[in-house]
């Protein structure tokens, strides 16, 4: 696999991991137990800890072959892709202001994490 | 808002939700009566709802202490790391960072993140709270610069520059 693609595979796993902990965490409609589901936490949750394990191992793949420099700003992608799927899954309401700045929180990590 | 207050919020929406399924074994007529019942109560359904969209000063709070512990582990990464020294192999030099003082401390701040990050995303969105963990990206910089004595260029500044615009235009949204 191109270190292009592992970077890809990083960003989904992190989406997914925080997805997972969101679902697992939300404690806002009534009735629900949050983190405390089921004797273990929430099923979700340990989802959740996979994916961000599994992050964690292609990530020092990436580290092994490309720059820094390159990979740190392509994860900044987290960012729009988390807040897609917020926004389209978890049917959180996030307006145009949001989505602007969600666009300069990226420049910001790109040029921070770019240079 | 309190817990307590929470839960007697919610606990006002059970009686209505019981006469909802009482209604359901009456006839089309009862049904209507139970409907024109149940719209005496909902006035009090809003405030139910509305819950959800209040925002949690909790949730804030704990995302701050997760941006401070995220920026001390990150430091504290760095002073164990550099504290090992150079000349020494691979695996000497992570047997000396992973046992240098900082290190621990590292280890310790990021075991808390885990639980604290789990209590916010019980408190906010997530296309809230991620976005906003981009900051311990500026207080990491911030720390390293006064902290560990390192140089920023320009690119630096502009970037936190234009994190901190996002962070804004997020909370500022966030504050209706």
């Amino acid at each position: 696999m191109s270190v292009y693609g592992l970077i890809l595979a990083c960003v989904c796993l992190v989406t997914v991991g925080q997805l997972c902990f969101r679902v697992a965490a939300r404690r806002d409609e009534p009735g629900n137990k949050g983190i405390l589901a089921g004797p273990l936490g929430h099923p979700i949750l340990w989802l959740g800890v996979i994916a961000f394990i599994a992050h964690f191992c292609v990530w020092m793949l990436v580290l092994n072959r490309a720059d820094l420099s390159v990979a740190y700003p392509l994860m900044s992608l987290d960012y729009v892709l988390i807040t897609v799927l917020s926004s389209w899954l978890l049917k959180e309401r996030v307006h145009s202001r949001r989505w602007i700045g969600v666009a300069f929180i990226v420049l910001g990590v790109v040029l921070i994490g770019g240079s | 808002m309190t817990r307590s207050d929470r839960e007697s919020k919610a606990a006002v929406g059970r009686p209505a939700l019981a006469l909802g399924s009482q209604a359901g074994g009456l006839t089309a007529l009862g049904e209507r009566d139970a409907e024109a019942e149940l719209a005496d109560i909902l006035p009090e359904l809003p405030e139910v709802t509305s819950r959800a969209k209040t925002v949690s000063w909790t949730g804030w709070m704990l995302l701050g202490c997760w941006i401070l512990l995220e920026t001390a582990a990150q430091i504290g990464f760095k002073l164990g790391a550099s504290a090992a020294g150079t000349g020494l192999s691979e695996l000497e030099t992570i047997g000396e960072a992973a046992g240098n003082g900082w290190s621990i401390f590292a280890y310790v701040c990021t075991a808390l993140e885990f639980p604290i990050w789990l209590a916010v995303l019980a408190r906010l969105d997530l296309s809230l709270a991620f976005p906003l963990s981009s900051l311990s990206q500026v207080t990491i910089l911030i720390a390293s610069l006064y902290v560990l004595g390192e140089h920023a260029g320009w690119m630096h500044v502009l970037g936190i520059g234009s994190i901190l615009i996002g962070t804004l235009l997020i909370l500022g949204e966030a504050d209706k």
